[in-house]
């Protein structure tokens, strides 16, 4: 493709229109300025979860212009609703030909639309970079074309970046599902991290709401992107020394919940399948949100941030504290205990695990003690060489005594007896306001 | 409090603290009272009497000092003594000592004694200052000056300014920055070559920016405000990670907004 072009992509003809479900509205506005489409522009990406700007230990550049990723990620702001704000979150363009029920940005939906030529993103990143507001861009797109043309014009504003003004920073690019494997491996070549929404967590609610996706269509470049992972990390331990870089911050996906009904077990099922199977590095959960014409959503309940919250607990769980999901939802199709924290839930229904002796037990029966985490776990095995460990000194490590209690035995401590009844009324978490939950899960560090 | 106990002063730089300790550690000296020569801050300091002077320009002493750590926690233990100290907190010399002598009673793990009082404090101190340095690699905001010259300000809970200039470095290896301390009246400078440490700044900086300079922050507003979901609006947990200190700094919280 020759330079250029793919402004022409995004260029209108003037006074061109694109027809939509809402009428014809005039998506392409030539006059827009630059600050005016990013308001539209950024509005239409804020559904998009991933902010994580973390797991790059190699600069992207031999010798670049401007930016170096930090290896832990580094939150720039909070807005007010308290997420992180770590990259650009930006779509190129929010005019879709698609029209996904649960989508904000979806083709009958009656939205200013707007679209970013390419140097105008450029600048927009290497300005907010310099000014230390951002780690790098988070691009995204609404399909205005074929999904190879939006892709393709999506691997352009990287590599202007990478390539022609020596940008290090952060790239996250979403894959959109139906690209060919070409523009995916280019993608991956410029970026840091890749992505491919799952959207959905059966094939059944993909079809009801978002009928012009297929799960092959998104299945297939997420193991493509696994694949090639693989085979690049297999030609580095044989040392081989040009192997091109490919996203080394590995790939993520995100899912839209509450939408549709499945159980809370469908949906750890199948992040666990993608943890193990495609070698995700996160997958993100998004309590749906109604926007618009919600005529075709099954179950329209309020956003469930409290279910979104207790999903975010399993995950960790399932990642690094050895659990499984049959341990955590053991019932199918059923719904996580909003009432506890998904350890606590399990504590609670496996009484003859408890009490665990912090100064002889193992990492992994540490691990499954309420109000204990993995750094509490590990301060634990550090400090008990020295000489064994009292509940004061528990306390004072940052261990939560008031769950953890009940679970652990110690030097100076022995737990009360409990039922499972009695103690989940003590340990019920009073009604929370929505505003006093939220994920510290934004960074991945 | 008897007159055995040592009175250490030293010239108020880490340098000059490590020198300090390698001739008490030499001289098997009990636990000292430290006076800091700059700050005139210290437990010490109402003695007149100084048994120990040291200062970082002290090779030897510095030698003595890395040859005594190597074995009992290398890097690692220095790196913690030195966050210790840019964490500014009042007994911070006396708790470093301590460190030491952990460590060398101990050897390497000494510095993971979680359920030991002074390793914890430490613990806590350094993990304060370590937080308080990545906030400001995120929190920091730079403008851009008529010269093109970029320029921030903060005024973090401890010292951390020596330990950003690193990371700004590698990102802005061509630019020239300026970080300006406004709680300790320093500054570091990168004129694209060289790190120096700067004293003075001007007065009014807005009268300074560039014409750029208000058009980014426009655009950055914008942005800010337009990703927010408002049916997830949560200014309680916004305020949890964004504390007071920074807030004044941030164009996006209409700190720094050009009228």
């Amino acid at each position: 493709m020759k330079p250029g072009t793919v402004e022409n992509l995004l260029t209108p003809a003037p006074g061109r229109t694109v027809p939509n479900g809402a009428g014809a509205i005039n998506w392409l506005v030539p006059d827009q300025s630059i600050e005016q489409k990013l308001a539209i522009l950024a509005q239409s990406a804020r559904y998009d979860v991933s902010c994580v700007s973390s797991g790059v230990r190699e600069p992207s550049l031999p010798r670049p212009v401007l930016g170096h990723p930090a290896r832990s990620g580094i939150c720039h702001s909070w807005t007010a609703d308290g997420r992180c704000v770590s990259l650009l979150k930006v779509l190129l363009s929010n005019a879709c030909v698609y029209d996904c029920a649960y989508c904000a940005n979806r083709k009958s939906a009656n939205v200013p639309r707007a679209s970013f030529r390419v140097e105008e993103l450029v600048a927009l990143t290497m300005g907010f970079y310099r000014r230390n507001y951002i780690e790098g861009l988070f691009l995204s797109s609404a399909i205005w074309s074929t999904p190879d043309r939006t892709m393709e014009a999506m691997v352009h504003v990287a590599e202007a970046l990478r390539f022609r003004h020596g940008f290090g920073g952060y790239i996250h690019l979403k894959i959109i599902p139906g690209a060919s494997l070409e523009w995916i491996v280019r993608a991956g070549r410029v970026a840091d991290r890749l992505s491919v929404n799952i959207e959905l967590p059966s094939e059944r609610s993909l079809g009801l709401l978002c009928p012009q996706k297929s799960r092959e269509a998104i299945l297939r470049p997420m193991l493509r992107v696994r694949d090639v992972l693989a085979e690049y990390g297999e030609d580095r331990k044989k040392g081989f020394r040009h192997v091109p870089r490919f996203a080394p911050a590995g790939q993520s996906t995100q899912m839209v919940v509450g939408a549709t009904p499945e159980g809370d077990d469908s949906i750890l099922r199948l992040s666990d399948a993608l943890y193990r199977k495609a070698g995700l590095r996160r997958v993100f959960y998004s309590a749906y949100v109604p926007v618009g014409d919600t005529r075709r959503i099954p179950v329209l309940s309020p956003p469930e941030r409290l279910r979104e919250h207790r999903l975010y607990q399993a995950d960790w769980l399932l990642r690094f504290y050895g659990f499984s999901v049959e341990e955590i939802t053991p019932v199918a199709g059923g719904r996580l205990d909003v009432r506890f924290d998904p350890k606590t839930a399990w504590a609670l229904s496996h009484p003859e695990f408890f009490p665990v002796d912090v100064n002889r037990d193992d990492r992994e029966r540490l691990l499954r003690v309420p109000g204990l985490g993995a750094r509490n776990a590990r301060r634990v095995l550090q400090a008990r060489r020295f000489g064994s460990i009292d509940a004061a000194a528990l306390r004072k490590m940052g261990v939560v005594w008031g769950r953890a209690r009940y679970f652990l035995r110690c030097a100076d401590y022995a737990p009360p007896s409990w039922n499972s009844e009695g103690l989940a009324e003590l340990l019920a978490e009073p009604d929370r306001k929505p505003e006093q939950l939220e994920l510290p899960l934004f960074d991945d560090a | 409090m008897t007159r055995e106990t040592p009175v250490v002063r030293y010239d108020s730089s880490f340098a000059g603290w490590c020198a300090a300790c390698a001739r008490l550690l030499d001289e098997g000296a009990p636990e000292p009272w430290f006076w800091s020569q700059a700050t005139g801050k210290g437990e010490g300091m109402l003695f007149d009497a100084m048994d120990i002077v040291a200062a970082g320009m002290d090779e030897a002493l510095l030698d003595r000092f890395f040859v005594l750590l190597r074995p009992v926690g290398g890097i690692a233990l220095l790196s913690d003594l030195f966050y210790l100290f840019l964490s500014e907190a009042a007994d911070r010399e006396t708790l470093m000592f301590r460190m030491v002598r952990i460590s060398l009673e101990q050897g390497r793990r000494g510095r993971l004694w979680h359920s030991h009082p002074d390793a914890r404090r430490a613990g806590m101190l350094i993990d304060s200052t370590r937080r308080e340095a990545h906030r400001a690699r995120g929190l920091l905001r730079f403008s851009e000056l008529g010269d093109g010259t970029l320029y921030a300000r903060h005024a973090p809970k401890h010292d951390v300014t020596h330990l950003v200039v690193g990371h700004f470095r590698r990102r802005m290896p061509g630019e020239r920055w300026v970080i300006h301390d406004e709680a300790r009246g320093y500054g570091m400078a990168w004129d694209g070559s060289n790190l120096l440490q700067v004293n003075q700044f001007p007065a009014d900086v807005n009268s300074l920016l560039s014409d750029a300079e208000r058009r980014f922050r426009a655009c950055w507003q914008t942005f800010f405000r337009e990703l927010a979901v408002p049916e997830r609006h949560n200014p309680r947990l916004q305020r949890h990670f964004l504390p007071e200190r920074f807030r004044k700094y941030l164009p996006e919280l209409a700190g720094d907004r050009l009228d």
